[in-house]
């Protein structure tokens, strides 16, 4: 009776939907209202106006900055939840039970190759994030996973000396309470049509180039890393 | 002054960046200074603003160094610096109350990353009150979410879990229709702000007459998920009841308010009565929120657990709102606005009213709260002025709502509603008024009951005697404050 | 019904999500239930991103010479998605801790059974 109603509600729900898409306009088309003057002051001004190649870059770190502050915070508001409930207290007098440590050697000289690899590409993402496709997510996902990789072959005790809980939650607040000062600063400024010292926009297509752009990229991909980090080892036995 | 103009900006801004400080500190009674200092500071702002609003007038806003329709703005009207003000005001209040009885509900560890949340969720709700840009409210609507489950889960019991879990499901329910909606506009109209798509859509809904009709039903589906409206309120009852009391007192009186604000910013500012006159969808909402009035009091008659009784009360209440959209002329939404804000002050007095009974006698149902008045007088003298307004005395903000709300529909030509109105307001009394009753007279309910054994002390108390007050002076002041919200329509 | 046909994108991710909102109510299980949320949130990235797309011009990065205005699609979708992405992470994050919370309590992860304990 209740697969009847469920399948039913959904039935009714997709032939709403596709009744809209019908009358929608068509894809791919060129003078669809979609493509309007905004996209194209976009596209033709964002070098302009932020010095970035990449113009989603541009539209996400300048143009709608306001946005990716409250993405960002999102992220940091889950990794604080998952760690409110998930975190356990470290009893000192726990033996150390069912760590697996992973006794093979090969894993261990490749890592030593492989993973060094990884950051350096993830840091090249994060630092060309406004002149080719990429960006602080996405580096920052790839450190995060190297970060995890690191965990899984050297084992928890081993890592935990290395990335302390406290250092790492340090970083993430400073990191994340520096973005908001200095979005803040760019914010307020430009609100009230001040004219006060703002990073210049170089010339386009060097990396220190786009005023803002690169210190706020590096600043998300440290957020990211360092929260991808901790779902893991939060999910993977709650102790950090 | 322009520099007064930023502020709503700088209030999200403190409220964010305080809170991103929160996890370093290790002593809990900086952290409670923190976020006192923090939340009185966003006031003293919201204040400040709202005086220079009612004497210069509304403005735009614009943030980062582009104009809309290419950055983002913030509208800043009477109506949003009056719910900036609300906001501030009724949670610091529940902060200071929060500041003598967290330690009792949650664990050490916990209270500074609850603190964080209730910052968070601040900071949220104020960004979709003060936001012009579709896309970004939406992404406010998420981390209100995210913040106001967490606030749920910080006690770590198993009926929490499972009444977020159910929360959660919805409210991701709620976002994801609301953002198919955002999408089916910008497909129409290829903006982003509200007063832009605004002007497309005069132009051009002739077109695509179906989907905006879709459009509009997908936002009143979404947003009414997250803001309880009648058949959808299901997960209320049980987040609201199992949650600490000042978890509580902050979902029931502020978080239901800013998605039903962002409901009539986008009926009434998106769409426009011209388009909701072609559609006449107001009609719907208008009979959701009949009935939930109607059935919110009755499931509310049948609960033994008082903080389930306050639940259900506030899917009523919520129903009067949906009635003053659904009517449809601008006396009706004045008069929602305005039954907002006394909801507001009166909700949050009772759920921490109630959270101090609950904590003092150790009991939760209302078979053992019999006779707490002998107990605890000022708290059920406080309560008993709380209900009267919900019940619908005169001078207390419940009255002018209803009265207002029966002049609204007979100008409307609607009847009929008057009953229901009426209906509703008996109703309310009859589960308000046992438990008043029960608690201060009657002979066996009173015997073995020390006078003021278990009263809490005047200076813990003293957070809900200013709300009692405040709501007391919205009630008396009544004339001039819908004066000012039909000011700021236009 | 050309309409449609010829927004064969659009049609597709809101089937999809269909079949998302359909797991979602169908399966007792809660990991279930989460990818359902999951293939939902997916389905709408897809339609909003199918509206940036026009038929012969390139990704919005500018290699080399600007090619003007007619060169490239429109960026503001893809832009806005990257934010929708995210947030559909977190989402979903904490939707699986609070599974593992769940589980701790009450030792099964089927909604019917944890219905049926209530009051424990």
């Amino acid at each position: 009776m209740r697969k009847f109603l469920s399948i039913g509600i959904t039935t009714t729900l997709i032939i709403i939907l596709l009744m809209g898409v019908n009358e929608l306009p068509t894809f791919g088309e060129y003078d669809n209202p979609a493509n309007n003057e905004v996209a194209h002051y976009y596209i033709e001004k964002a070098t302009e106006d932020t010095g970035a190649m990449n113009i989603v870059t541009g539209i996400i770190l300048d143009y709608r900055a306001f946005d990716t502050f409250v993405e960002s915070s999102v992220l940091f508001t889950a990794s604080i939840i998952v760690l409110l409930l998930l975190k356990k207290e470290k009893n000192s007098q726990d033996t150390e039970i069912d760590e697996t440590i992973i006794q093979s050697t090969i894993l261990k000289e490749v890592s030593k190759v492989i993973i060094p690899c990884i950051q350096i590409f993830g840091a090249y993402i994060i630092f060309y994030g406004h002149l080719s496709p990429g960006g602080g997510f996405a580096g920052g996902t790839i450190i995060g996973t190297s970060l995890i990789l690191y965990r899984i072959i050297y084992g928890k005790k081993f890592t935990d000396k290395l990335l302390p809980y406290s250092r790492l939650i340090r970083y993430l607040c400073g990191s994340i309470m520096f973005y908001g000062l200095l979005k803040g600063y760019s914010f307020i400024t430009g609100g009230n049509h001040l004219a006060l010292p703002q990073p210049s926009l170089g010339t386009p297509g060097n990396i220190l180039s786009g005023g803002f752009l690169l210190p706020l990229n590096i600043l998300v991909g440290l957020i990211v890393a360092i929260t991808i980090y901790f779902f893991f080892t939060l999910f993977d036995g709650g102790e950090i | 002054m322009k520099s007064i103009e930023s502020f709503p900006l700088i209030i999200i801004l403190i409220l964010f960046v305080s809170a991103f400080s929160m996890p370093l500190i290790k002593k809990i009674k900086i952290v409670k200074g923190i976020s006192l200092v923090s939340m009185s500071l966003a006031m003293i702002l919201a204040l400040i603003n709202l005086i220079y609003v009612i004497d210069k007038g509304g403005y735009l806003y614009r943030i980062g160094h582009f104009n809309a329709p290419y950055g983002i703005e913030f509208r800043i009207g009477i109506i949003e610096a009056m719910m900036g003000l609300l906001f501030t005001f009724v949670v610091l209040m529940i902060i200071w109350y929060s500041i003598y009885s967290i330690d009792k509900e949650i664990k050490q560890s916990k209270i500074a990353l609850y603190y964080l949340l209730i910052n968070i969720l601040i900071g949220s709700l104020l960004g979709v009150v003060y936001s012009n840009d579709l896309f970004n409210c939406f992404v406010f609507i998420e981390v209100g979410t995210l913040a106001s489950c967490g606030t749920i889960i910080v006690k770590d019991k198993k009926e929490n879990m499972k009444a977020t879990m159910k929360y959660l499901i919805m409210s991701c329910l709620g976002s994801g229709l609301v953002l198919m909606g955002i999408a089916y506009l910008y497909s129409m109209t290829g903006h982003l702000n509200m007063s832009y798509i605004h002007e497309e859509l005069i132009n051009c809904y002739l077109n695509y007459p179906n989907a905006v009709l879709i459009a509009i039903g997908l936002f009143i589906i979404g947003l009414g998920v997250k803001s309880a409206m009648f058949p959808l309120h299901n997960w209320l009852p049980d987040a609201h009841s199992s949650a600490p009391t000042s978890s509580s007192a902050i979902l029931s009186s502020l978080v239901l308010k800013a998605f039903v604000l962002l409901l009539i910013k986008i009926l009434y500012r998106v769409f426009g009565m011209e388009i909701l006159e072609y559609y006449s969808v107001l009609n719907i909402i208008l009979i959701l929120g009949g009935l939930g009035m109607i059935f919110g009091s009755v499931f509310a008659i049948y609960q033994k657990n008082i903080k389930r009784v306050i639940a259900y009360s506030t899917v009523a209440q919520m129903g009067y709102i949906f009635l003053g959209i659904g009517i449809g002329s601008n006396l009706g939404v004045s008069i929602a606005i305005f039954h907002i804000i006394g909801h507001a002050v009166t909700k949050s007095a009772l759920f921490l009213l109630v959270g101090a009974m609950i904590e003092q006698t150790g009991q939760k149902s209302l078979e053992h709260l019999k006779g707490v008045g002998k107990e605890m007088p000022l708290t059920l003298g406080l309560f008993t002025i709380c209900s009267l307004s919900m019940i619908g005395i005169p001078i207390l903000p419940g009255f002018i709502s209803k009265w207002h709300l029966s002049l609204a529909s007979i100008e409307a030509g609607n009847t009929v509603l008057i009953g229901v109105i009426l209906l509703s307001s008996l109703l309310n009394a009859v589960y308000y008024f046992p438990i008043v009753i029960n608690g201060f007279f009657g002979e066996e309910n009173l015997k073995g009951k020390v006078y003021k054994s278990k009263s809490k002390p005047l200076k813990e108390l003293m957070p809900v005697i200013f709300l009692v007050v405040s709501m007391v002076y919205v009630g008396l002041e009544s004339k001039g404050i819908i004066n000012l919200i039909s000011l700021g329509f236009e | 019904m050309e309409g449609l046909i010829n927004n064969y994108y659009e049609t597709g991710a809101i089937i999809l999500f269909g079949i998302g909102f359909a797991i979602l109510l169908l399966h007792n299980n809660l990991i279930k239930k989460i990818i359902g949320m999951n293939i939902m949130d997916t389905a709408i990235f897809l339609f909003f991103i199918a509206k940036g797309y026009i038929i012969g011009r390139d990704a919005p990065i500018i290699i080399g010479a600007h090619k003007g205005v007619h060169g490239y699609i429109n960026p503001l979708p893809s832009a806005l998605m990257l934010t929708g992405i995210v947030v559909a992470v977190s989402t979903t994050a904490f939707a699986l801790a609070l599974t593992v919370k769940l589980y701790d309590g009450y030792g099964t992860i089927e909604v019917d059974e944890i219905i049926k304990m209530r009051s424990d």
